[in-house]
This record gives structure tokens, sequence and C-alpha cells, in this order.
């Protein structure tokens, strides 16, 4: 009897020592997360399946209690950023599971996930987001224009995505905004074949002091099922173009999403994708938007069409010297018809388009503004005539 | 009662072990960092010098040609190779039957200033600022594609160049007063949608550097072991500030095989943008830094 209690003590004593750091606390709660297993890469799968898992832990902890569509943007920007560094906010006590599934990495966490933590990081970031679209220090001004188009290929426009956008573009200083015209007609327009391109003119129409537009679609391409769970293929189209300019930065990919159920698996890839995309375009406009504004200049680039132009011989020489009077490098000149002259010009003598087409007018003899119309698609154009 | 304490520590002792290997064999799971690599050379030293540089030479490769002028980008950076290792770690050392070293690891790399100094130099080979941006109008030519699938498929292939000028520090603009008519152009054969991009670069004097082309698709063909998909690639660069002269001109074909019909297809006219957007783009930065 002596020896069974004994042994029974040291058993009991053992299995305590072995679990005494495992054993999840009370309020722990148990995530998961899928993520497709693309070009083989099991690695990256898993990075991703617990990225997904993490941002259900911040789901989870502090409940989704939101309710404007802005507060559901600010909550997948928190989600973003502490599924990146989870340290202190999401904690993972035990991993229960971590396996592949066929084309799906899956794994199963034991997390601890601290609410009070997630609300301040939550607060800080909304207080950031509103310190970063001051005027005094934004670095640009961009108008987002994205629609989606579902399986049956109906097209719509969701705000959450294009509030998700803005609050992304914000947070590296990039001041964006939702135009109440352009949105409109988005709205009324989505499935003409050419919106994307209108949705600039009409963006270029309605500007206050933006210099970019964000358009794109995020495109429903696929869904089905995989061992057991839902995989949801879409395609994220998005360029961000100069609205004075025709410079362009263009995301163009095709994204999966997994999940239990199909709507959240296309959540999740509609989520991934844009997330991808607008890492990788804000990274590449701070670039376009330090080139545009070079040592403190701003670099105009744009052309100038001057009509009427009955007497080459003598109003061409004209032209050519009152462009060089108002400090523009002529980079290239076509002659699209008899009458008409186009010219490609860069300056950094002038700070809005404005004060250049001001400029051309005081300096070219007999010249006035020409009559270029307000919907005209592509790059700003500064329409002479005589 | 001595015995009983000698067991709970002993088991004790155990379970911390237990605990101690579990985790050490948790942080061997995690992903190993670096480029496998290897090498050879008469010491270990330069086999290891042997392994840097041909990890440098395949990382250079992806983003740049390998080009055999000693003053091209890629000759001066593989020059400068050792300044782009971050670190190195050999997993296996031995000889080979002909008494070489050879080593076997892994090479973590400084990425973004290899990336850095690439566009640095390419930057220094542009002989002209302002011709920096490049139009980019490649159409995609389905085999019974919609208008919408096709661009889409368009919107791909600018991206796979628009990476490929960017490398390169070139900007990519987008006319949308032409890309708004392409789908015009659809019936148009390849020199009759070159006209087309000329007439309207004439109208449009911002467009200066134009890259025109199509990647034509065929239908996918099936045997037992899948599908193959096959395309036809023309591309032409035009220097629109000389009257439109052909700066490269890209034709080539390609083949690929795979057991899922619909990634077969993407799969190739990415492949096919990306193999010519390398070309093109090379000989444009050969051809801006000589005129």
């Amino acid at each position: 009897m002596k020896n069974f209690l004994t042994k029974f003590f040291v058993l009991t004593f053992a299995v305590c020592a072995f679990f005494v750091g495992t054993i999840s606390p009370a309020e722990a709660v148990i995530v998961k997360g899928y993520a497709p297993i693309v070009n083989g890469d099991i690695d990256g799968a898993k990075k991703e399946a617990r990225k997904q898992a993490m941002r259900e832990a911040v789901e989870a902890a502090v409940g989704v209690h939101v309710q404007s569509t802005t507060e559901v943007a600010n909550f997948m920007v928190v989600k973003d950023e502490i599924s990146l560094k989870s340290d202190g906010y999401v904690n993972i006590n035990r991993v229960i599971k971590e396996e592949v599934r066929g084309e799906i990495f899956y794994v199963e966490l034991d997390v601890e996930a601290s609410a009070q933590r997630i609300r301040e990081f939550a607060q800080d970031l909304k207080s950031q987001l509103d310190a970063n679209v001051n005027d005094s220090n934004s670095r640009g001004g961009i108008m987002v224009a994205v629609t989606q188009k579902n399986l049956s290929g109906t097209y719509n426009y969701t705000p959450e995505f294009s509030d998700y956008i803005n609050a992304k573009l914000k947070q590296v200083g990039l001041r964006a905004v939702t135009n109440d015209n352009v949105v409109n007609y988005l709205i009324n327009n989505y499935s003409a074949p050419d919106v994307r391109i209108r949705a600039r003119a009409i963006a270029n129409q309605f500007r206050e002091e933006e210099n970019a537009l964000l358009r794109g679609v995020l495109s429903e391409e696929s869904v089905r099922k995989v061992n057991g769970v839902y995989e949801a293929t879409v395609h994220a189209s998005f360029e961000l173009i100069g609205l004075d300019s025709s410079e362009v930065d263009v995301f163009s990919k095709f994204v999966k999403g997994v999940a239990s159920t199909q709507s959240e698996a296309i959540f999740n890839a509609k989520e991934t994708a844009t997330r991808e995309a607008i890492d990788s375009l804000a990274k590449q406009a701070l670039e376009t938007v330090q080139r545009e504004t070079r040592g403190g200049y701003t670099n105009i680039k744009t052309t100038v069409i001057v009509s009427n132009v009955t007497n080459y011989q003598a109003q061409y020489p004209a032209i050519k010297a009152g462009l060089a009077n108002a400090k523009c490098k002529v980079i290239r000149m076509t002659r699209p018809n008899p009458t008409t002259l186009s010219f490609f010009v860069s300056t950094d003598a002038y700070s809005v388009i404005g004060e250049l087409v001001q400029a051309l007018i005081d300096s070219i003899p007999g010249i006035q503004q020409g009559s270029g119309s307000a919907g005209d698609l592509g790059a700003t154009k500064i329409q002479l005539m005589f | 009662m001595k015995n009983l304490f000698g067991k709970i520590f002993a088991v004790t002792i155990l379970a911390l072990l237990v605990q101690i290997f579990s985790s050490a064999v948790a942080l061997a799971k995690d992903p190993p960092r670096g480029i496998p690599s290897g090498g050879k050379g008469t010491t270990e030293v330069a086999a290891i010098e042997d392994m840097k540089l041909s990890t440098i030479k395949r990382v250079l490769a992806q983003i740049t040609e390998r080009n055999e002028d000693e003053n091209s980008p890629y000759q001066q950076l593989v020059k400068r190779y050792r300044e782009f290792i971050a670190q190195v770690h050999v997993d296996k050392k031995s000889k080979n039957s002909s008494g070489a070293f050879v080593v076997t690891g892994r090479i973590e790399i400084k990425y973004t200033e290899l990336q850095a100094e690439l566009g640095k130099l390419v930057k220094a080979a542009h002989a002209n600022d302002e011709t920096r941006e490049v139009y980019v109008f490649v159409r995609f030519v389905g085999n019974g594609a919609s208008e919408e699938q096709i661009q889409t498929a368009e919107s791909v292939i600018l991206q796979r160049y628009m990476t490929r000028l960017k490398e390169n520090k070139f900007n990519v603009a987008n006319a949308d007063e032409v890309v708004g008519e392409l789908n015009q152009t659809r019936l148009m054969n390849f020199d009759g949608f070159v006209e087309f991009v000329k007439k309207k670069s004439a109208e449009n004097p911002a467009i200066c550097t134009a890259i025109v082309g199509e990647i034509i698709m065929a239908k996918e063909e099936e045997d037992a072991d899948g599908f193959t998909a096959s395309c036809e690639i023309n591309i032409r660069a035009l220097d629109c500030l000389n009257n439109f002269k052909v700066i490269d001109n890209y034709e080539g074909s390609d083949i690929l095989r795979m057991k899922d019909l619909n990634r077969v297809g993407r799969f190739l006219f990415e492949k096919a943008a990306v193999t010519s957007s390398k070309s093109i783009t090379d000989a444009l930065v050969k051809y801006w830094s000589n005129n």
C-alpha cells in the first residue's frame, strides 16, 4: 500500500510539473487559422495561417461591437497591426494543431488576448490616423474609387473597403479622401466597362487638393471546397494614378482566402488582397510623391495644347519663346492636325498647374485659355488658343 | 522517505528535460533563414566565397540581365558581392572525388541594399531624365476570352512590366485616352495595333517611350497527363521622340504543361510577360544610356 501511494504521489507530481507551464488560463481562447499553400511555400502558408488565427483572437477578445463603416475599417487595420506584432496583445499559450491538409495549412492555437491593451491600441491608432490627415504634414492627397464584383458578375460599391483603404493610406501619411461625386459616379455606373477610366475624369473635375486617384476592382473569381473548408480566389486590380500626371503604380494579383464558410473565405481573400495591394501601392506612392516634389519643388510635367494655329511660321516660334519665358522645358512636340500643336513640357517653377497656365497666357502674345472639356480623359492638359 | 524525495527529484528533472527538449524541437522546426546555396574551391574559405558569389549572381539574375560588359550594373554589383552578404550558414563541408572543398548551406543577403544599389547604377546610366516615363500597351489576345477577362489579363501584364521597369528606375505611365479605346483594336492585326498606338502618340506628346505588343494565347490542349498551353509573344519598344525608332523587338513563343486547366493559361501569360519585360527593359536601359 505504502509503495502504491508513493508511486501515485510521484506520478501526480510529475504530471503537474510537466503541464505547469502549458495549462491555459481561464480567459484563454482557442482560435483557428487557414491559409492556402501557394507554389509549395509551406512556411509562408504557416505564417499566414497564424496571422489569420491572431486576427480571430483580436475579434474574440474585443468582440465586434463596431457600427459605422469607419469603425469597421479601423478595426480591420487594428487586426492587421496586431497580427504582425502580437507581443503583449495576443500571446500563444499552446499550439494545439499545425498541419498541412492538402493545399491548405491549418493551425489551431490556444491564445490569451488582452482586450484592454487591444482597445488602447485601437484608440492610439485612431489618434494617429487623425494626426496624419492634418494638412500640414500629409504627403499627398489621394481619392479612392474601388468597386467590387461578386461571383454572379454583379458589381457593387462597399464603403467598408474604401474606408479600410483610406485608413491604411493614412497610416503612411498619405491623405486619403472619399469624394461624394466620384462615389456616386461609381455607384451609378459600376458595371460600365470603362468606369475606372471615367472615374478619373470625374475625380479631376471635382478634386480639391488631391493629386492622385486610387481606382480598382476586387473581383470574386471562384470558390471551391477543399478538405472540408472553402477556398476563394479574388483578383485585385488596383491602380494609383496621378490626376495631373499619368504616372501609375499598379497592383494586380490573384489572391486566395480560406475559411470554414464560403462568405468568410471570400471576405478573407478580399481583405488579404486589399491589404497586400495597399501595402505595395503606398510604398510606391511615397516614391512617386518624393519624385513629384523633388528638393522641395513641385515637378510639373504636363501637356500644353495650342489650337487655332493658323500661321505656323509666325506662331510656332512665338509659342516656343513663350514656353521658355515661362520656364518650361519642351520634351516633345507633335502636330495632331494642321492647326493644333501639342507640347509635353516639364517645369519646377510653379506649385500648381493654375499658376503655370497664367504664366503661359502672360508669356505668349495673343494667346488665351482654350476650351478643353472638364470630362476629358487622361492627365490634366492645358488648353490654349489663339 | 529519502527514497521518495530522490524519486520526486529525478522525475522533476526528467519533466524539465522533456520541456527543454520540446522547446528545442519547436525551435528547430522554425524555417531556416537564407537562400540555399553551395560552393567549391581549393580551400574551405574559397568554397565559402564561391557560395557567396553564386548566390549574389543568382539574385541579380532575377532583377536584371546577366551582362558580360564590365561596365554593366550587373558586373559592377557582382564585383562588390561581399557588400551584400548579411550572414553565411554552412550546413555541410566535404571534399569531392577530385579533392576540391565543397560546402553547402544558406546565405542571408541584404536584398534591399542590393536592389537600391542596382537602382542607383541604372539611374546613373540614364542619360536623359525626361525619358523615364514608359507607356505600356501590351494587349492580351485570348482564345474566346471576354472583354472583361482580357482587361484582367492586361492588368496582370501591366503589373509585371511595371515591376521590371521600376526596378530599373523607369516610371510607368498610363494614358487613359488610349487605354479607353483599346477595345476598338481587338480585331486589328499586330501591325495595325502598332500604327494605332503611334497615331495616339501623335495626339498625346507625353508618350515619349512606348512598349507596344501582344501575347497571343492558343487554346489549351488536353492529354492524359494534363493540359498544355502555348502562346506567342510580340513586343516592340518605340522611341516616340525619334520618329518611332524601334528600340527593341521581342519575338518568341512559350509553352507550359500543368494538371490544372484554370491555372495553366494564367501562369503562361504571366511567365511570358515576365520574360519579355526583362528583355525589353534591359534594351531600354542600354538604349537610353547611349542616346
